[in-house]
């Protein structure tokens, strides 16, 4: 297995531009198995949506990836760089060229939106404070939000304006790279194609690739260049929606043609 | 993208041949928000007086929005997004940004007005004199609603819930005996040996018994178990409390109809009115028991000499005084750690600063309270 892996990474030689190359990735808590032998490539300026059952180790992927919860097993490469290798020092230019929004939005709840938004560039950047919160309001007006928001706490926010205080801060160091999951749950339709339709052009005007996890099927039609499908322990196939949709793997075909699948369809045709 | 250290933001003005009035402004580096520095404002100073400006981006090397942003800031509208011809994204990122760089100036100039000090100084004074009369009012509200629950307790005995009872029981009680048994076992050595020291120069060392036995048991055992119970429990109390309210649990079991004072106050503060005093009464025993081990090695007197003189010369008084006040100690430090709870907001640092208060005011209640014990019994020449 090892072996293959090394062969894979020596062969192909452009993986330095390639923001997620993942082989044989394992996860394994106690006795329990989640991911076993995953492979997932994402490809630059592409936005891929990760979908698959409850328990399926969405989550775990994304938390490998982030090194947040190193794995089992497996490689995880980034831009070309094997990140469960570096060191605390290298990791830390690398860290700056991703944005990840997280599901709940985990935003400081001490601080202001705007001086959310400010903190990556208070880290890395090194800014006039007026200068800082003028980018902190560009990125906001670039999110949508209201500038008015700009000094009230998180406490005070709608959900929908949570989730795009959380999106302009991923954003603010410009990455190359935003993961994103679970961005629309919780907002109401409306808001969520709005937020859709905001990610889609964010990541056309930005050249942004994007990695998400998510069950919103109109999601899936309305921005994924491509889907990658979680189950039995590994990214069992990895297409545009439209070719899923023919896939005779049981939990896809399921997924597509459910009820509720049937409907995002005939609204995504 | 290339390996290494990358060059930061920097421009260089060149006078264009010919023209007056025209220059020429060659960017270089990374126009990223991590390369800017102080480009923008330097940038902004040195071209105050250019009317035009020519710009050449065929150095630049990254560019984002951040950057983007910051030529905006230094430029105005002195260039167009037609500078960046040939680099498309870059483009793109100017056109975007040049597009809402407006609307944020407005709000910057809008948010630039603010109210005289004095005016904000008064309003400070208002805004504090208000608040303090707010908490006044919640707190006398929750003395009311807590005294209200305790006689609904009383008669009606099947609304005591037994199980966090029990829970909270072992967790403030039987869980504190070390640390309150050890505290005690060392202040009453303590006392021992000053005492000891003192009464050598008139010759009647002998008298640090009866000093030990009415220091431990009327003032050190309830107080420094009440200390203790006030660092452990009212801490905790607020931690539970707060972060329960946070995560809006507080507010799920009202609407289940369950009241937040039966399950989460009330338990505590019977819990805690159960066993403090039976944690002091350890405690005096630690206390008279570190007192004696010092007694015994540096008198000389062994335990039969010890316990008789306990019992002939210090009055049992001395031992219902000293635990006649710890209910009441119990009582304070249950309710401020709840009521500090309750108060938390919704972010992480009101609820420090809640836990920070609630410790302060219990240890705070705990030397009143003693205080007042102590003038009461003055009076009653105990």
């Amino acid at each position: 297995m090892r072996e293959e892996i090394k062969q894979d990474m020596t062969t192909d030689t452009d993986y330095s531009q390639t923001p997620i190359v993942v082989r044989g990735l394992r996860n394994q808590f106690g006795k329990h198995i989640v991911h076993d032998g995953l492979d997932l490539t994402v490809s630059k300026g592409k936005i891929i949506g990760v979908v698959g059952g409850s328990g399926t180790g969405k989550t775990v992927l994304l938390n490998a990836i982030l090194g947040l919860r190193p794995p089992t097993g497996g490689s995880i490469h980034l831009f070309g760089e094997d990140v469960l290798k570096l060191s605390e020092k290298k990791r830390r230019p690398l860290q700056a060229r991703f944005g990840v929004l997280f599901q709940s939005g985990a935003l400081f709840s001490a601080l202001t939106v705007v001086e959310n938004i400010c903190v990556p560039l208070t880290e890395y950047a090194n800014l006039s404070p007026k200068l800082m919160r003028e980018i902190g309001l560009m990125k906001m007006t670039l999110v949508g939000l209201p500038l008015d928001a700009a000094d009230k706490m998180p406490s005070e926010l709608s959900g929908g304006m949570i989730k795009r205080t959380a999106l302009a801060r991923a954003l603010v160091l410009d990455p190359e790279v935003l993961f994103l999951d679970e961005p629309t749950a919780g907002l109401d339709p409306i808001g969520a194609a709005a937020f859709d339709k905001l990610i889609r052009s964010l990541s056309d005007n930005l050249d942004l690739t994007v990695f998400m996890i998510t069950h919103d099927l109109d999601s899936l039609y309305a921005i994924c260049d491509e889907v990658a499908v979680l189950a039995d322990r590994k990214v069992v196939e990895i297409a545009p929606p439209k070719i899923l949709e023919q896939s005779t793997h049981p939990w896809i075909h399921e997924y597509f043609h459910g009820p509720r699948g049937r409907n995002a369809l005939t609204k995504g045709s | 993208m290339p390996k290494g250290q990358m060059p930061k933001a920097d421009f260089a003005l060149k006078t264009s041949d010919g023209a007056e009035a025209a220059r020429l402004l060659v960017l270089t580096g990374d126009w990223t928000a991590t390369g800017l520095r102080d480009v923008a404002e330097r940038l902004k100073k040195a071209l105050t007086r250019a009317q035009d400006v020519q710009v050449d981006v065929a150095d630049i090397g990254r560019f984002d929005t951040a950057g983007a942003y910051a030529l905006k800031y230094a430029l105005g509208d002195r260039a167009s997004p037609e500078i960046f011809a040939g680099h498309e994204n870059y483009r793109r990122i100017y056109e975007l940004i040049d597009g809402i760089s407006p609307e944020v100036q407005t709000q910057i100039s809008e948010s630039g007005r603010s109210a005289s000090p004095l005016v904000n100084f008064l309003s400070g004074i208002g805004q504090k004199t208000l608040s303090f009369l707010d908490d006044a009012r919640r707190f006398t509200r929750f003395l009311g609603e807590t005294v209200t629950f305790i006689f609904l307790t009383i008669l009606n005995p099947g609304r005591i819930r037994w199980t966090p009872l029990v829970a909270q029981m072992q967790r403030t009680g039987l869980e504190a005996l070390i640390v309150v048994g050890v505290a005690n076992f060392f202040v009453g050595a303590v006392v021992a040996f000053l005492g000891i020291l003192q009464l050598k120069q008139f010759g009647v060392s002998v008298f640090a018994v009866e000093l030990i036995g009415i220091a431990v048991l009327r003032e050190f055992g309830p107080v420094i178990a009440a200390v203790l119970m006030a660092g452990r429990s009212a801490s905790s109390f607020t931690a539970e409390v707060g972060a329960m309210k946070m995560n809006q649990e507080i507010d799920a079991m009202r609407v289940m109809g369950i009241n937040p004072f039966d399950a989460l106050v009330l338990p505590r503060l019977f819990a805690m009115i159960i066993t403090m005093p039976l944690a002091t009464f350890f405690g005096m025993m630690a206390g008279l028991f570190g007192g004696f081990i010092v007694v015994w090695t540096t008198l000389g007197y062994g335990p039969n000499f010890f316990i008789q003189r306990m019992t002939d010369y210090v009055p049992f008084v001395n031992y219902f005084v000293g635990l006649i006040k710890v209910p009441f100690f119990a009582a304070a430090i249950a309710l401020i750690g709840c009521r500090m709870g309750m108060e938390v907001k919704e972010d992480v640092i009101s609820l420090g600063k809640q836990v920070t208060s609630s410790v302060v005011q219990a240890i705070f209640a705990i030397i009143t309270i003693d205080a007042i014990f102590a003038i009461m019994f003055n009076g009653f020449d105990f």
